[in-house]
Order: structure tokens, then C-alpha cells, then sequence
């Protein structure tokens, strides 16, 4: 899988498309897509079973209370930790003016994470269309925390493994929780030639 | 076992420079819970009578609950407990915002600071590592600045800070805690300790994790409380994150409570049309803030205001407390001096309750000839004049001319003036009231007297149970209660160990306040985050237990019975009221009738629902063996007090 990676790493982005598609489709019949027997032909040709979403902040609504980063940890580890979420409120108060900003994961067509991880741990999940980080892949190596442009590949406190996004599986539990309907999953815009992704390792 | 306790506390000696931690052991847990409790479970031990507030010895205690930093709504707290400056017993108090939380996940679910650095310090504390740092450069700051200092020495925005501004280094006696600066331990002079201490703040940051025992579990409670939220308190659910609690100066206007000139009248439309939420929205923009885990998000700040003499000005929150005290009580109706007094009570550290009631006073003393110009330093200090009051609020924070005077609170100043000024300090227990006037409700007139703190307004927050007639038969409240006949208070002392409970929790009063989480959600949210199995009945008891406990180290600080009452006016001057519509049913249709309030007649019946003694105040020595308070009973025996 790993020279797979390297090989498409090659590619340009339309014969990537095809060839994730074609990935797809391999693993389909290889029964990843068990349960979908009767899906038609022609559904079967994307990649994805679903548009990919992201999450998106009216920032204006915001009023920075965390639950967002609370029902994150909690959802995913069971526990609460700042340090531990994938949606961050940044907040300047006090003396630093007043200002929140929440940052989520932009789910990027074509993600730096995901080309600059070694060790292939990153891919796009067919069913949500989120680029998810296999975490028995993860060696730690931190090139994704290095790569992202917006901060939203973070590594645990432990310090031994990357986390980001993964939409809670399709059902984001920030947006659900959201008290002032500040968030909201929205489609990602890609232009077709652009998205990249959509294998399931 | 993962659960919602980080299971330890942590203890700073500043003047040996030695940093401990102490485990938080299961029997405490069980016993005392978290939050004020605990807090006042510590003080008990480690203060003595003989020491006053600036001595060394004065524990400064920071407690979270147990729910703090979990995910239940409002969990943010932060209490605070020490031995009060300004009143002649202990402050109690709560922040919100985002500290509590943030010291949880540091490790620690307490910290009781005690001696005196001898020279200014401030605390940095990064999970692990604490460290005692030296504040010469910030010793001086305002809190912003102190705040914004303490972060680019860290480098770190992520770090949450509690600091105290010029006031509180200056020990003037009503100086605030800042938590954030929009969010303070406002009441009883928590800042003019830490300043006494040389201590000018605290940062934390954290990144430990806080655990449930049982997260499916704790959930549905969580899901369950916010449908009682939403259902049992549609106003505040609606209301809150619009104009937050500015929201109430209509509806306190309207059911006569205002303070008005130094509460010598319970309403005046003008003065609240000044200062109310439309007053507001039309002069400010603003954006919401909210505390941790909170959905009602109550605060606000307003960025710049843009309008009048004061263009250029930010300022955190309009409280109605604070738009009650500085305005309605001095009589001011404009709300841009109101929020200009605000910023200078921030960015100095003082709380707007007791500034407001100290420069009321003052104002009174004024206009009946006590106090003159030869005193003020020419200001001309009579209700209603906002430069004077934004004047006099600066003069505070800096303690200089007669803000001197006025630092050091109504009932000190007032023994400093003399002449008969005293009449005129609206305090109890030396703890200036805060912002509703006795005569509208008189659950809220009891409320004053019997609370330990002094002249506060919480636990419970008495006069719009009464106004809005809620309902709880959980805590003793079957039925709606009549708030002009005096007598028949029963039911408030169910009610104000009812209201404890978030306060134990490490929840903001606001889940509470209008009756709308149940005990038993409560006791569900505690048993899955914990893991320790209790119901809402056994939370009472924990809450009981504080009552008492509180009580008990008033006896202690040699108040008894004779200290719960109110200021002479308002047993003596009757006042219009206003009845409002819906409440009419219990005037028998008057539209206005004269109050003044029967103070004895309440008293008697809550003694009596509480089991108190007349003369001490305090409950039986069986009372204190039920709640396992016997140990406290055996002290208090040993100072000579009889117990029943």
C-alpha cells in the first residue's frame, strides 16, 4: 500500500482520481462494501459513497464556551482534555483584546496531511468523506502537525500519535451540540480534477 | 478508577516558597464534595478567630466541584473561600469563566495559599510544574495588563490567569479577583487578600485529563438537564444570550426591588429606562462571551463604545448588579457612565456591588448635610450625578482623596464620618446588599438578614422565585409564595439548601436560580462522573452540612442570632410598592400598596423550619451529629457556645 502511495505521489491529480476511484472499486469487491450488494453500477463509480463535509463556523454566533472541544474528547476518548479536541477555540481575552476564533478541519481536497504523512496512516474514508488518520499506522513522526496550514492535525499529549477530524464517523457531535447553532457540516467545494483521496485502506 | 475528580490539591506556603500537593482522599470526596463546602470545610481547620483577614495566616482557598471541567451545563466554577476584609465574616465566592476548568485539567482540584511573599510574586502553574515567580513588573498593573503581561511571559494566549488590579494591592477592602477580567470573586474583598499576601495573580494552564465514571450514564443526565433548562426556565433560555442579566433591570424595576437613591425608593422608570436592556442594545455593540461549558452564555463583552464622552471605552459585561449598584442606587440613569464606572472597576479590581452602595451612601450622607464638600474634595455628590459617581469610582481604585474614605467600605467609612452616617450604610453582617430592595418580596428581605456572608444576593436568589412564582416540591416549595405578607418564610431555608447545591458542584448559579435543575438530575450527574453513588436527597444533606457549617464559623467569629437583620429602614420608613398585575391576586387587587418589612415575624419562622436556636442562631447538637458535624459542635462547645 505504502508503494502505492509513493507511485501515485507520481501522478498527476486526474490519473490520481482514476486510480482512487479504481482503488475503490477493487475494495469494494473485496467486500469493504459488504451490505451494498444491490448498489447500482453506476453508484459504485466515485469513490465516495457520500459527499465529503466540513465543518463550518458562523463566527459571529460564537460565544466561545468549549463545548464544542469538550463533547470532542469526550466523544472520541471518553474523557475531557483542552489539549485532546479537534475543533479549537482560540480565544485573546482579557488584557490580549477580545476576539474568538474556532478552528476546524477544512477537510482539504487535496490535504498536506495526507501526502505528507510517510508512512500512508492518512486517507479519506469513503463513508464520510473525512480524511481520517489510522491510528495503528501512526508512528508519531509529526510531519502532518508540521504540514497542515491551519494547526488541525495535533498529536495527544502523550505525544505518541496525530489526531484530527474524522467527523465523528458522519454524525459531527460539535455541530449537535453546538448551544448557539454556531456550526455546521457543509459540503466540501472541490473542483473535480482537485479532490483527492477517497481510498479505504 | 477514571472519574470527574483530578484527585489532588495543591498547597503554597509563598512565604517558606514551599509547594506541596496533598491527596484529595475518597472520605473527603464522599463528605465534602467540592466547592464551597470543601472550602469552608478547610477554612474551619486551618482559620482562627484571633486572625483577621491581612494576617499571614489567612488560608486564601480555591476549590473546584466535582463537575467542574466535565461537559454538565455551566460546570465552570471556581469558589473561593478566605476570611473576609470588608464583612465580619468569611467571603464565599464563585467565578466562572474558564479558569476552574483549566485547573482541573492542570492535576488539581484545589489550592489553599497561605503566608506572605515578602515581596510581590506571582504563580505559574503548567500541570506538573508550579512555580512561585517574582510580579515586580507587574505589581502596579491594571488587570488587563497584568493579564496580557502574565501571557507573553508564559507565551501563551491557552493560559487562563486570575489577577487582581491596583485596588487589590492597595487593600481597598471590596477589591475583586479578576478571573479573565470579565469574571471576578466580586463580593467580600477576595482581592484585598491576595494583595495582602503579595500575591498578584495566578496562570494556569493545563492539559491533563478529567475522566466519568460512566459516560453513557453521565450523558443522558446531561441531556435530561438541559431539557430542564430549556423547559422549566424558557426566559433565561431565551433571554441570557441575548442581553444577559441587563435583561432583569426591567422586570426588577417593575416589580418594585430596584434600589433606587440608596433604596429609599423600590422603583423609578426613568432612572431604570436609563440602564436597562433597551438602553443597551441601542448604545452598545456587543458579542457574546460565554464561561466554559455554558450554553446561556450570560456575558457579553462590548468591544468599543463608540458614542458620547466616553467614545473609545471597552468594558466587559453590563451586570444588572452592577447597572444596580452603580446606577439605579446613586440614582444614575445613563448608561454609558454606568459602563464607564464598570471598565475603571475592572481594569482597578473592585467590586461594582459594594463601590455602587459605598458611593450611595456617601451620596445620601450628602444630601442630608453628614458629609460636605469640605469632605468629597468639592465633588458634588448628590444621586443622580454621573461624572460624580464615575469620579468617585476611580478615586476608590486608586484610594486617594475621599475614595480613601469610601475604600474601606459603607460600615468603616461610616464609623469614620460618624455624625450619624452609619443609619445610611445598607450592609449586613458589614457586607454591603446587593442589588434588590427587601420591600418587593419578603423572602428576599429574609434572605439578606439570615445569609452567612453578609448583605448578598445568593442562596437563594429569593425575589424572583417570589415575582415569577416558581414552583419546586423538591425543595419545599409546593406553591407559589405570597411576597407582601410577612411570615410564613418556612420554606426558604429548603430553598437555600437547594441553591447551594451548584455551588457545590461546580456549577454556575444560573442552572439554578430559577428552580429549574431537580436535585436528582443533579444527583445523576454526580453519581456517573464520580462513580460515588449519591441521589439529590443526599446532595441536600451535603448542602445542609454547608449551611451549618457556615453558621457555625459566624458563632465562632462570635455572631450569633442578634447579627441576622437588615438596616433599620426597612423595618421603619414604609415605601410604595408597586404590584404589579399578576401579583395583585395577593393584594387584593391593589395596584400600590406602603412596605416596610416585618423582619421578626420572618425570622421566627425560619428559625423555626431551620431549627435554630432564638438566641444563637444555630441548630441543635443533634443537628450537627446528623450531618457529621460533630467535631465542629465539640469546638464550639469548647468557646463557651451552648448548643441546644
Amino acid at each position: 500500500m505504502a508503494e502505492g502511495k509513493k507511485q501515485t505521489k507520481g501522478m498527476s491529480r486526474r490519473e490520481f482520481v482514476s486510480a482512487a476511484g479504481v482503488t475503490a472499486v477493487a475494495a469494494g469487491a473485496a467486500g469493504v462494501l459488504v451490505g451494498c450488494a444491490t448498489v447500482p453500477q453506476e453508484m459504485q463509480q466515485p469513490a465516495l459513497q457520500v459527499t465529503p463535509k466540513y465543518i463550518v463556523v458562523d463566527q459571529s454566533l460564537c460565544s466561545g464556551c468549549r463545548i464544542c472541544e469538550q463533547v470532542c474528547s469526550e466523544f472520541h476518548y471518553g474523557v475531557y482534555n483542552p489539549e485532546l479536541t479537534a475543533i479549537i477555540v482560540e480565544r485573546g481575552y482579557g488584557g490580549k483584546g477580545h476576539w474568538i476564533t474556532t478552528n476546524t478541519c477544512r477537510q482539504c481536497p487535496n490535504p498536506w496531511c495526507m501526502r505528507s504523512c510517510p508512512v500512508d496512516a492518512i486517507w479519506r474514508d469513503v463513508r464520510t468523506g473525512a480524511v481520517v488518520i489510522d491510528e495503528k499506522t501512526c508512528i508519531g513522526c509529526q510531519d502532518c502537525v508540521k504540514a497542515c496550514p491551519f494547526g488541525m492535525a495535533k498529536m495527544r499529549p502523550d505525544g505518541k500519535k496525530a489526531f484530527k477530524c474524522d467527523m465523528c464517523g458522519g454524525d459531527p457531535q460539535c455541530v449537535a451540540n453546538c448551544p448557539m447553532n454556531a456550526l455546521s457540516a457543509q459540503p466540501l467545494m472541490w473542483k473535480e480534477a482537485e479532490l483527492v483521496g477517497g481510498e479505504q485502506s | 478508577m477514571t472519574n470527574a475528580y483530578a484527585g489532588k490539591g495543591l498547597r503554597i506556603d509563598l512565604y517558606n516558597r514551599r509547594i506541596t500537593t496533598e491527596p484529595f482522599t475518597e472520605q473527603m470526596k464522599r463528605e465534602y464534595i467540592g466547592g464551597y463546602l470543601l472550602g469552608m470545610k478547610m477554612l474551619w481547620d486551618e482559620y482562627r478567630p484571633e486572625y483577621g483577614a491581612f494576617d499571614p495566616r489567612n488560608p486564601l482557598i480555591f476549590c473546584t466541584g466535582p463537575l467542574t471541567g466535565t461537559r454538565a451545563p455551566t460546570a465552570n466554577s471556581l469558589t473561593c473561600n478566605t476570611m473576609s476584609p470588608i464583612s465580619k465574616t468569611f467571603v464565599s465566592g464563585r467565578a466562572g469563566g474558564h479558569f476552574g476548568p483549566m485547573l482541573k485539567f492542570a492535576g488539581y482540584d484545589y489550592i489553599v495559599i497561605t503566608g506572605r511573599s515578602p515581596r510581590p510574586v506571582w504563580i505559574w502553574i503548567d500541570d506538573n510544574k508550579v512555580e512561585i515567580r517574582d510580579a515586580s513588573t507587574l505589581w502596579g498593573m491594571k488587570t488587563s495588563e497584568a493579564d496580557a503581561a502574565v501571557k507573553d511571559i508564559v507565551g501563551s494566549e491557552e493560559v487562563e490567569t486570575l489577577m487582581i488590579g491596583p485596588a487589590g494591592e492597595k487593600l481597598v477592602r471590596f477589591a475583586i479577583a479578576s478571573c479573565n477580567i470579565d469574571r471576578a470573586f466580586g463580593r467580600g474583598g477576595a482581592g484585598a487578600v491576595m494583595g495582602s499576601k503579595n500575591l498578584k495573580g495566578i496562570a494556569v494552564r493545563g492539559s491533563n485529563n478529567i475522566g466519568l465514571a460512566d459516560v453513557q450514564r453521565f450523558n443522558s443526565a446531561v441531556k435530561k438537564n438541559f431539557k430542564e433548562l430549556e423547559e422549566r426556565d424558557p426566559w433565561s433560555w431565551e433571554m441570557q444570550p441575548k442581553v444577559g442579566t441587563a435583561g432583569w433591570m426591567e422586570a426588577i424595576n417593575y416589580y418594585s426591588m430596584l434600589p433606587v437613591n440608596n433604596y429609599q425608593k423600590t422603583y423609578d422608570d426613568k432612572v431604570a429606562g436609563g440602564i436597562d436592556h433597551n438602553a443597551y442594545l441601542k448604545n452598545f455593540e456587543y458579542r457574546k462571551y460565554a464561561c466554559g461549558n455554558c450554553a446561556l452564555s450570560c456575558a457579553h463583552y462590548i468591544p468599543t463604545i463608540t458614542k458620547g464622552k466616553y467614545a473609545g471605552l471597552s468594558s466587559g459585561t453590563l451586570e444588572y448588579e452592577t447597572a444596580a449598584g452603580l446606577g439605579a442606587r446613586c440614582g444614575v440613569g445613563d448608561i454609558l457612565a454606568v459602563a464607564k464606572a464598570n471598565a475603571i472597576c475592572a481594569e482597578y479590581g473592585i467590586d461594582t456591588i459594594s463601590c455602587g452602595s459605598t458611593i450611595a451612601w456617601a451620596m445620601e450622607c450628602y444630601e442630608r448635610g453628614l458629609i460636605t464638600k469640605k469632605d468629597t474634595g468639592g465633588i458634588d455628590l448628590r444621586f443622580g450625578n454621573a461624572d460624580a459617581m464615575v469620579h468617585m469610582t476611580e478615586m476608590i481604585g486608586r484610594k486617594e482623596g475621599f475614595g480613601a474614605v469610601l475604600s474601606e467600605g459603607s460600615l468603616r467609612a461610616a464609623s469614620i464620618i460618624g455624625r450619624g452616617s452609619e443609619k445610611y450604610a445598607m450592609v449586613v453582617k458589614g457586607l454591603e446588599m446587593s442589588g434588590t430592595s427587601p420591600r418587593g418580596s419578603k423572602c428576599g428581605a429574609l434572605m439578606f438578614a439570615v445569609n452567612e456572608r453578609g448583605g448578598h444576593h445568593m442562596d437563594p436568589y429569593a425575589p424572583t422565585i417570589e415575582a415569577y412564582g416558581y414552583t419546586i416540591a423538591e425543595a419545599g416549595i409546593p406553591e407559589a409564595l405570597n411576597p407582601y405578607e410577612d411570615g410564613n418564610t418556612g420554606p426558604v431555608y429548603q430553598l437555600k439548601n437547594y441553591t447551594k447545591l451548584a455551588d457545590i458542584l461546580g456549577t454556575c448559579a444560573f442552572a439554578i436560580i430559577n428552580l429549574q435543575t431537580l436535585p436528582d438530575t443533579y444527583g445523576e450527574q454526580f453519581s456517573a462522573a464520580t462513580g460515588i453513588r449519591m441521589n439529590g436527597k443526599e446532595l441536600l444533606k451535603r448542602s445542609e452540612k454547608l449551611t451549618t457549617l457556615m453558621r457555625a464559623f459566624n458563632a465562632r467569629e462570635g455572631l450569633s442570632a442578634r447579627d441576622d437583620t437588615l438596616p433599620a429602614r426597612f423595618m421603619e420608613e414604609a415605601v410604595e410598592v408597586r404590584v404589579p398585575e399578576e401579583l395583585q391576586k395577593w393584594t387584593n387587587g391593589k395596584t400600590s400598596i406602603m412596605r416596610k418589612v416585618d423582619l421578626k415575624k420572618n425570622l421566627r419562622d425560619y428559625y423555626k423550619a431551620a431549627g435554630y436556636d432564638m438566641q444563637t442562631g444555630l441548630p441543635s447538637r443533634a443537628k450537627f451529629e446528623e450531618l457529621g458535624l460533630a467535631k465542629v459542635a465539640d469546638e464550639l462547645k469548647a468557646k463557651g457556645i451552648k448548643l441546644t
